[in-house]
């Protein structure tokens, strides 16, 4: 069977906002304003395993509101041991609430890496950028 | 309405008009939204029209709006006039004229606007405008009037429509009176479901009403979908009262991230943001002294009674009370029915031992309307302990009629006779 074929034969049912700022910075990072949430998820299909890279980027506000959330011991500061509990539960929050399909049948989107960034946004003020890598093994299609 | 004009833009990139209605359509995207990004994206399309058409009065009409929104009331008044001169049959134009005027504090000037505007049409603007400027004036009768007169003349939007209905609402609420109000702002949300402003005013009726959680959660959508700073902080105010400290907070800080990004994107907030720390000068982290050191720049640059009165809450604040007290005259010298204003005199004056002349000012807040907001009802009441003044017994206000000689049977005969200014109505010492 033909890669072609088998690419065929994957159907991915994921919610896909795509939206690319190559190269933008400072104020426009975020054309669509200081109050939004954005996310892509960009998917790779191997000969034998599927790989999304889901990223969400939050705009100045929800940022704010999400760092509360992450700053679990209430000091006002995001530290690393906060942040990355935050960023492992939310990766694996976001593989449980993606859904995918491979050949017809449900597959697991496993973590298999994460990486959490604020780039710094309007104002000075910090943006999020949370970038998961997930993936499912594609067993190979029944042949014809 | 945003995405058509860009296509049109996209075949005819040079049309000044198009430019213009795109900028304006930017400025109601951002009241709309509270999203402030949406200021730079205006000033580039309308800078871009005033050089291809300079002397476009619908062009100055929109930068004078744009100023509004950005708090740069001084280029408002500028350009709103030019749009006046341009085109003199431009009712925007004096509008814009109008709001500047009163957001520096030229009121007389304000005063003669609002009369020549009702005077050439009795619009919507005009009489919301009038309204405005009684209210001002220690008129609340009389605003009331011109607003059902405003709402009456309609030609507005649906959002024109609920935000007249709304300040209606707010004109009844200031008042106390809590039935009127929300008959008001739900005649607001019927036409307009979901309308931000009418929920907040619905919050706050609630809150006066004792309904905390009532009012937090009405206030929980609108503070997500309109993120206004005044919306997040009263959602603060609302969980403070409740008792829930963390979340308060939580909304304050946020209400300073907003005023940041404001900030970044071109609006001026220094009076609000002195506004909102002066009344969190006890808060971890305050530093009245810099606060008082805004609220005196919010004030040069825009003279209002508003501005004295933060001023003097600010210097009140850090404990100055003998340099706030002519600030906190200043800010009732129009005669204003805002409880707050009257209040924030009386607190400065008991802090200075006028005891007698802070009785009677805290008495005045409280007639004027016995629930003053949520987050300075409690304080209020304790400054009336201490002054031994029997503290009115709310809710009961509802009930009180508002006069409606002036205006409904007779429509306009109020509006060419007013705004008379009340003087001698400030603080007697």
């Amino acid at each position: 069977m033909s890669p072609i074929a088998r690419r065929g034969a994957v159907l991915a049912v994921l919610t896909i906002i795509i939206l690319v700022v190559a190269g933008a910075a400072g104020a426009a990072a975020h054309p669509l304003g200081n109050f939004t949430v954005n996310t892509y998820s960009g998917l790779r299909v191997g000969p034998d395993r599927l790989d999304v890279d889901h990223v969400v980027d939050l705009a100045e506000i929800p940022t704010f509101q999400t760092r509360q959330a992450i700053d679990t011991d209430r000091d006002d500061r995001v530290a690393d041991a906060e942040a990355g509990r935050w960023r492992d539960r939310e990766c694996r929050r976001l593989a449980a609430g993606l859904e995918a399909r491979v050949n017809g049948r449900a597959a697991r989107l496993a973590v298999t890496g994460s990486a959490l960034r604020f780039p710094e946004g309007v104002g000075g003020l910090p943006t999020l950028r949370l970038e998961c890598a997930l993936s499912t093994p594609c067993p190979p299609a029944p042949g014809p | 309405m945003v995405a058509g004009l860009q296509a049109d833009l996209g075949r005819r990139p040079d049309d000044p008009r198009l430019l213009t209605r795109l900028g304006v359509a930017y400025v109601t995207r951002a009241r709309e939204t509270a999203d402030p990004s949406f200021y730079a994206k205006a000033a580039g399309v309308l800078e871009r029209a005033t050089r291809l058409a300079p002397g476009d009065a619908d062009t100055m009409v929109a930068r004078g709006l744009l100023g509004l929104a950005r708090h740069d009331f001084r280029s408002a008044l500028a350009w709103g006039t030019r749009a006046a001169e341009a085109n003199p049959d431009l009712p925007d134009a004096r509008g814009v004229v109008f709001d500047a005027q009163v957001e520096l504090g030229r009121y007389a000037a304000a005063v003669a606007t609002a009369q020549a505007m009702v005077d050439a049409k009795p619009t919507q603007g005009s009489l919301a405008r009038v309204s405005y400027a009684r209210e001002l004036h220690g008129d609340p009768a009389g605003a009331v009037a011109a607003m059902v007169q405003a709402a009456a003349a309609g030609g507005g939007s649906p959002t024109d429509q609920a935000y007249v209905q709304t300040l209606i609402g707010n004109l009844h609420l200031g008042a106390g009176r809590l039935g009127p109000a929300e008959a008001a702002y739900r005649r607001a949300v019927a036409g307009q479901p979901g309308y931000g402003l009418a929920e907040v005013g619905l919050a706050r009726v609630a809150a006066a009403r004792g309904d905390l959680a009532g009012a937090a959660r009405r206030l929980e959508p609108v503070a997500t979908a309109l993120p206004l700073p005044a919306t997040v902080a009263l959602l603060g105010d609302v969980r403070a009262a409740a008792g829930d400290r963390a979340a308060a907070a939580s909304q304050y800080r946020l209400v300073r991230v907003i005023e940041r990004l404001n900030k970044a994107n071109g609006v001026a907030v220094d009076l609000e943001l002195a506004r909102f720390e002066a009344d969190h000068a006890s808060d971890r982290g305050a530093d009245p002294g810099r606060v008082v050191a805004m609220a005196r720049q919010a004030l040069a640059e825009r003279p209002t009674i508003y501005a004295e009165d933060t001023l003097g809450w600010a210097l009140r604040q850090a404990g100055r009370p003998a340099q706030a007290l002519p600030h906190a005259r200043a800010a009732v010298r129009l005669g204003t029915r805002d409880a707050l204003l009257w209040y924030h005199l009386a607190a400065v004056e008991a802090d200075l031992g006028r005891t007698a002349a802070a009785r009677r000012h805290l008495a005045e807040a409280f007639a004027i309307n016995p629930y003053l907001p949520v987050r300075d009802r409690q304080h209020a009441l304790a400054l009336a302990g201490r002054l031994d003044l029997p503290v009115p017994r709310t809710p009961v206000g509802d009930r009180r009629r508002i006069d409606r000689s002036c205006g409904l049977g007779r429509p306009f005969a109020c509006a060419s006779g007013i705004p008379d200014r009340r003087p001698g109505r400030t603080s007697s010492r």
